[in-house]
This record gives C-alpha cells, sequence and structure tokens, in this order.
C-alpha cells in the first residue's frame, strides 16, 4: 500500500502499463521533452527515460494527434492521447467524433478502436478557453467510452481498464485534483489522494460507488463537484440532514442501478456539475431519471450546475460561476421542502 | 423518367431515338429530353427490347412517371 | 529484341481492373437511376488509372485510407465487388454489414480502412497506420489517397508535419480532379502545382499524369519503396479528371463543355487500350473478352446482392464496442 496523488497514480499507472505492454504509447504535446514539463499537469514527467521510443512529443496540432492515435489504434497498438486543455479537444474534435467514435460501427464491427484519450477539466483561473469541462461534448458521441475518476484509486484503476480495453475511452481529469507538486501546483487543490494496494487492481466502467451513506437525498457529482458535495453533505450532518453522495466514476455506461438503488431510500435528487446547465450531463440523468424512475420521487430533480455562460476569469465571477459548497448546500435544502421524512 | 439530378421535375420528352420493337442497351439513348436548363439525350437504365412507349413524343413528364417498357421480347406489358 | 518492362500478364492485370472499375460504377450508376439501390454515390468515372497504378506498387498487408469517392480505391486494393455490390444495396452481406454504405466502404482484413468522409480526416488516419508500422519495425506502408480539395484542411498541414518529422513510412497520394466539388483547383490554391506543397514539409512532391496508369506505378514505387527502407513520406500529385457528377444528382455544369469533352478523350482506359495495342500486349478481341468477364462479374455481383438479406432492425444496435453496449 502506498498513499498516492492523481498525477502519482497517473504515472505509475501509465509506466507499468508500457512495460506491461509495447503496444502501449504516449502522444501528446510537451508530454516528454528532456528537461521539460512532463505535459501540462506533470503527469507523464519523467516518462521518456523509462520509454524513449514510446513518449511522442507532438507539434501543436491536435486534430493529427487524435487522427494519428486512431490510426495506429487500428492498426492494433494502444496509444494513449492526451491534450493539455480539455476545451482543446475541440480542435481534434471531427477526428474524435467522426473518426474515434464511427469506424468501429460504419466498419460493421470488422475493426477495433483500443485508444485512450486523456484530458485535464476544470475552471481556474485561466480564462474561459482554459475552463471547459467537456463531459457534456462527448455524453452524446456515441462509440466512445466516458470516465471520471475523483480519486488516485479510481484514476489508476480505471486508467488500467482503458488501456487495457479495445474501445475507445476518455477519461476527464480534473485540473484540482491531480495534486501536482512545484511548479505545476494548482491554487485551490483539493487532497484527492488515495491509499493504492500493491497489486495489479482495475475499476470496471460502468460503476458508480456510494461514497457517503445517507437517507433524505441523493447527490450525483463526478469529479471536482463530489469532493465539494462530501464537504456540503458534511456540513448538513450537522443539522440532521442525511446526504447520500454517488460518485458515478463512468458517465458511459452509467450507472443507472446505484441511483435507483439510492432514490428508492430518499425520493430526492440533486445532480451537481461544473459546467452549465443547459444540456449538461445533469440534463442527461435528470431526464433518465424522470423517464425511468419517476415513481421513485417525492421532490423535483434538481441540478446544481454553472450558469449558461463562457467561465468568467474575476475570482468573485468565478465563485459564483462554478458551484461552491454553499451552492450545493442550498441546492439540497430545496429538495427537502418537498415529502416528510424519508422511505427507508 | 429518372431522378437525373435537375432543379425543375417536369421535364418534357421531344423525340424517341428507339422504336417499340428495338433492342435497347443500358447506357444507350432513348430518348431526347428537354430539362428546364438543356436540351439532351437520356440514357436507358434498362436492357432489352423496347416493349412500348408510354409517352407521345413532346409530352411533359414528371421524374418517377412510367415512360417506357423495356423488357424481354414477347413480354406482356400494362395498358 | 528489347526486353519487355512489363509483362503482358502485369499490363492486362492493370487494364482489368480499370474496366472493373468504370463498369462497376456505370452499372451502380443506373441501378440508381432506376430507383432501386438506397443512399448516395460519389463515383469516378476518369480516374480509374491512379487507384489502379498506385495499388499495383502495393502488397497486401500494405493500408490504404480513402474518401468519399472510395469505389476505384476498394476495387484496386482488392475488395471484390460481390462485397461492395451488397454494401451499397444495404445488405448484411456488405463488407460493411450494411453498417457503412458508399462512403464508408472498406475492409480493414484487406488493407482497406472504411473509407473516412469528411475531406481531409483520413490523412492523420493514414499517418497513424504508418505510425504503428514504424513502431513495430514492420515494413508495411499507408497509402493515403485524397482529393485536392483536402490539401487546404488545416489537418492536411498537421498530419504531413508529423510523417515528416517521424519520417513515417506513409504516401500522401492526392487525386487532382481540378475540382474540389465544384470550386475549381485554381480557385483556391496560390501553387502552381499542388506538388509544391511537400516543400513545407521537406518530403518528395511530384506531379504525375494520373491517367497513365504506368507513370502512376513508377512513381508510386519509388515512393513506397524509399517508405519502406525508412527515407519518410512523399506527395504525390496525380492529374485526373472525373467525367461524371460530384455525387449521383450533379450534372457538372461547372466543368466547361470543351473541358469536359477534351478530358473524355484523354480518359485512362481508351489511352490504355491504345498503349496495349500498339505495344502489341494484346489484340482487340482480348480486350473485348476481359470487357465480357468483367461485366459478367459484375452482374453476378448485382443478382447475388440482390438476393441477399437486410439486416434486421435492431442491427442498428450492433457493433458498437467490442465490450459492452
Amino acid at each position: 500500500m502506498k498513499r498516492m496523488s492523481i498525477v502519482e497514480a497517473l504515472r505509475e499507472g501509465i509506466r507499468a502499463e508500457m512495460r506491461r505492454d509495447e503496444r502501449v504509447f504516449c502522444i501528446g504535446e510537451d508530454i516528454a521533452i528532456p528537461g521539460g514539463w512532463g505535459g501540462a499537469f506533470t503527469v507523464t514527467l519523467g516518462l521518456e527515460k523509462d520509454f524513449p521510443d514510446r513518449m511522442l512529443n507532438t507539434p501543436i496540432a491536435e486534430a493529427a494527434s487524435f487522427g494519428v492515435a486512431c490510426g495506429a489504434a487500428m492498426m492494433g497498438m494502444h496509444p494513449i492521447a492526451d491534450v493539455q486543455y480539455s476545451d482543446f479537444l475541440m480542435c481534434a474534435f471531427d477526428q474524435v467524433a467522426n473518426n474515434i467514435a464511427k469506424l468501429r460501427y460504419m466498419s460493421g464491427g470488422k475493426l477495433k478502436m483500443p485508444l485512450t484519450m486523456r484530458a485535464p477539466v476544470g475552471v481556474t483561473g485561466r480564462g474561459s478557453q482554459h475552463a471547459q469541462n467537456m463531459e457534456t461534448f462527448f455524453m452524446p458521441l456515441p462509440g466512445i467510452k466516458l470516465v471520471c475518476p475523483a480519486t488516485a484509486y479510481d484514476a489508476l484503476g480505471l486508467l488500467r481498464s482503458a488501456v487495457r480495453c479495445e474501445d475507445p475511452v476518455m477519461i476527464f481529469e480534473h485540473k484540482l485534483l491531480y495534486g501536482s507538486k512545484g511548479a505545476r501546483q494548482e491554487s485551490g487543490t483539493v487532497d484527492a489522494s488515495s491509499e493504492i494496494p500493491d497489486e495489479d487492481y482495475t475499476v470496471p466502467f460502468g460503476k458508480g460507488i456510494v461514497r457517503r451513506e445517507g437517507r433524505d437525498v441523493t447527490v450525483i457529482a463526478a469529479l471536482l463537484m463530489m469532493h465539494r458535495s462530501l464537504q456540503a453533505a458534511g456540513a448538513l450532518a450537522k443539522e440532521g440532514i442525511s446526504v447520500e453522495v454517488i460518485d458515478p466514476r463512468s458517465l458511459v455506461p452509467f450507472d443507472w442501478n446505484i441511483v435507483r438503488t439510492s432514490l428508492a431510500k430518499t425520493g430526492r435528487v440533486v445532480i451537481v456539475e461544473e459546467s452549465p446547465k443547459r444540456g449538461g450531463i445533469g440534463a442527461e440523468m435528470g431526464a433518465t431519471i424522470a423517464e425511468d424512475m419517476a415513481g421513485l420521487l417525492r421532490a423535483p430533480i434538481k441540478r446544481v450546475a454553472a450558469p449558461n455562460t463562457p467561465a468568467p476569469f474575476s475570482p468573485p465571477m468565478e465563485k459564483f460561476y462554478v458551484p461552491q459548497v454553499e451552492r450545493i448546500i442550498e441546492g439540497i435544502r430545496e429538495t427537502m421542502k418537498y415529502g416528510k421524512g424519508h422511505h427507508g | 423518367m429518372p431522378d437525373i439530378g435537375t432543379a425543375v421535375e417536369q421535364i418534357t420528352v421531344l423525340k424517341w431515338l428507339k422504336q417499340e420493337g428495338q433492342p435497347v442497351k443500358r447506357g444507350e439513348p432513348l430518348c431526347e429530353i428537354q430539362t428546364d436548363k438543356a436540351a439532351m439525350e437520356l440514357e436507358s437504365v434498362a436492357q432489352g427490347v423496347l416493349l412500348k412507349q408510354v409517352v407521345a413524343e413532346n409530352t411533359e413528364v414528371t421524374v418517377g412517371d412510367v415512360i417506357a417498357y423495356v423488357g424481354e421480347y414477347g413480354e406482356s406489358v400494362p395498358q | 529484341m528489347a526486353e519487355k518492362k512489363y509483362s503482358n500478364e502485369f499490363l492486362l492485370g492493370l487494364y482489368r481492373k480499370m474496366v472493373l472499375i468504370r463498369h462497376f460504377e456505370e452499372r451502380v450508376k443506373f441501378l440508381f437511376l432506376e430507383g432501386i439501390m438506397p443512399g448516395t454515390i460519389h463515383q469516378c468515372q476518369g480516374q480509374e488509372a491512379t487507384a489502379v497504378g498506385l495499388c499495383a506498387a502495393l502488397n497486401d498487408d500494405d493500408v490504404i485510407t480513402s474518401t468519399h469517392r472510395p469505389h476505384g480505391h476498394c476495387i484496386a486494393k482488392g475488395l471484390p465487388v460481390n462485397d461492395m455490390m451488397a454494401e451499397l444495396f444495404g445488405k448484411t452481406t456488405g463488407c460493411c454489414k450494411g453498417k457503412g454504405g458508399s462512403m464508408h466502404m472498406g475492409d480493414i482484413s484487406r488493407g482497406i480502412v472504411p473509407a473516412i468522409a469528411i475531406v481531409g480526416g483520413g490523412i492523420p488516419v493514414a499517418t497513424g497506420c504508418a505510425l504503428a508500422f514504424k513502431m513495430r519495425k514492420e515494413r508495411r506502408v499507408a497509402v493515403c489517397f485524397m482529393g485536392d480539395g483536402a490539401t487546404n484542411e488545416g489537418v492536411f498541414h498537421e498530419s504531413l508535419t508529423m510523417g515528416a518529422i517521424w519520417k513515417l513510412p506513409v504516401i500522401y497520394a492526392i487525386e487532382n480532379n481540378l475540382y474540389g466539388a465544384s470550386t475549381p483547383v485554381k480557385m483556391v490554391n496560390m501553387v502552381k502545382h499542388l506538388s509544391e506543397k511537400a516543400n513545407t514539409y521537406a518530403m518528395p512532391g511530384l506531379t504525375i499524369d494520373g491517367n497513365d496508369p504506368l507513370a502512376v506505378y513508377e512513381a508510386a514505387k519509388t515512393a513506397v519503396g524509399s517508405a519502406r527502407e525508412g527515407e519518410g513520406p512523399s506527395l504525390l500529385e496525380l492529374v485526373t479528371y472525373r467525367i461524371t457528377g460530384h455525387s449521383r444528382r450533379d450534372p457538372a455544369l461547372y466543368q466547361p463543355a470543351e473541358e469536359k469533352k477534351a478530358a473524355k478523350a484523354n480518359e485512362p482506359i481508351g489511352r490504355f487500350a491504345k498503349y496495349l495495342l500498339a505495344e502489341k500486349a494484346a489484340e482487340q478481341s482480348e480486350l473485348d473478352r476481359i470487357a465480357g468477364e468483367v461485366d459478367a462479374e459484375i452482374e453476378e455481383a448485382v443478382k447475388l446482392a440482390m438476393a441477399a438479406p437486410l439486416p434486421k432492425p435492431e442491427d442498428a444496435l450492433e457493433d458498437l464496442f467490442v465490450e459492452g453496449v
């Protein structure tokens, strides 16, 4: 057992996967420049020493980067392609949406696309073009699995599942959960470190996890919002409100069973996301809950999300934009106005 | 009358280039037509014998209308 | 007597393939006009020599990427017309089980990535296939077929940069048919020859008569040879002409009549037939026999395709992931 931050877990995970399987390689900008940063958030720092031929530093060319990874994957390699900020996925989006997501299907299932993609999300005072939470743009893309690890344990487990499987997987990592050290340290970082077992383990796709058990309301939240929801739950416990926090970990496929089980208990749901509310991942979750689990609800579905604007720079506006613990608490209180007591 | 990509769907059959009873190869000019853009030859999509000219010369038809029956010698055609 | 450079077998093989492409496209054109084929088609009549000449320089395990106009590339690389005809009819026996259609024709087991219909979208993909070959130290090459229009896509620049800096075994083959959809190539390019764009990447760039299959073959052999030897990519500009519309409903009124007429006189199959007869590589009766065999092969493909089953509607839910749904 060893305690690791997300960045350490990912680094060791990528190192181990590359040792284990010659087909695995990394491709991205600034990922392995000697004397460099190991990517924008130090995830791949130093890996070029162990794998001089399998850490490909690209020109600033996201579209070709992802297209090259797509072609290499179809020929049997297992590439890990990353962008420095998830916003830059827009530059690669034709390759992602039209090739990576669709080629296996268009071939009638005759080819495989064993490609892992990684991108950092989250608002961090850099302005709105380095702030996007891109989950919303990937959820509607059939053909790509989508995961959001909020802890080091999950980051390593999901990375392994992603690299080893034969389908395209997008891993969204949060800038404030990495735990990068030194020059790349982020202000406002939340501790997402975990005890990492020595033995090889994976986290399966499509399995969420209950981070905190409760009886009064279900909160579904991923990445940074999961951590903030836990804080909100802790504060509300003092008032006798019992909050269950579900970390979905996978957005595609999504663990609807864990939500159903929880709603059967609580009858109330709050979905928290860092993206604008309109068409966000909360929209998909909310619609599915309303469609398939309406009978379990005793309060309207509540979404706590960013407003429908780009992310602003100035700190007071940023605090208004990204759901803070207080706003999550408010959202939970609103649902608590409906229905007396609890089901279970 | 096949959809040959005209903007306007009304096309005039000007003149038959094959007579009833004559063999027609796929791709051979079957008749002259007038579209909104130009006069041109219409290639036959079917192969065999021209059994019946359904429309008279200088008749306007719409894309999709039957203008001729091409089949095997001796085949009966709808009246 | 001087030794012949090419065997009759090789020459007639090229001829046969070009005739197969032309007759396939013509047959499919009429199936559409008959109204019995679903979807749309982008045909390549007039462009047969580019695909055939280039693929003649490839091995079975080399890989090609193609475009929204893929039929000629697929036939040249060895995709059976039975599989293609069935795919055009949307049948389960099609090369993509009816999931792809005309614009996604292909079969990875034959070294044909399902065609990528986004202009330029296949350029990095071919580059990536070449990357895999180089990383695994295989002597295979990737060929990227693209049109003149694709050379203006940003991803063209990005991909050729990567192909060049990493010395990947990839051949970038531009089929310049003088029009990007309806836009003349001279309207949207400053360079006289598209092959000049190779200078930006310090890679060999050649402009070739794309209607001469032997000229294409020779250029391809050189490019493929240097790629296999680890010398990196090449850019080949194959100048040709599309003697059919952009897509099935395009009367191509933007092509001046004089230009179209000249192009029809310069089309590759007629020219190659003249060459074969002049070189005494074949007699007219042999060429006619080949055409007859090709037509029979295509009719058989039509027959089989029409008799084959359509997919069940729910089949739409399959073939998304290797694992899970």
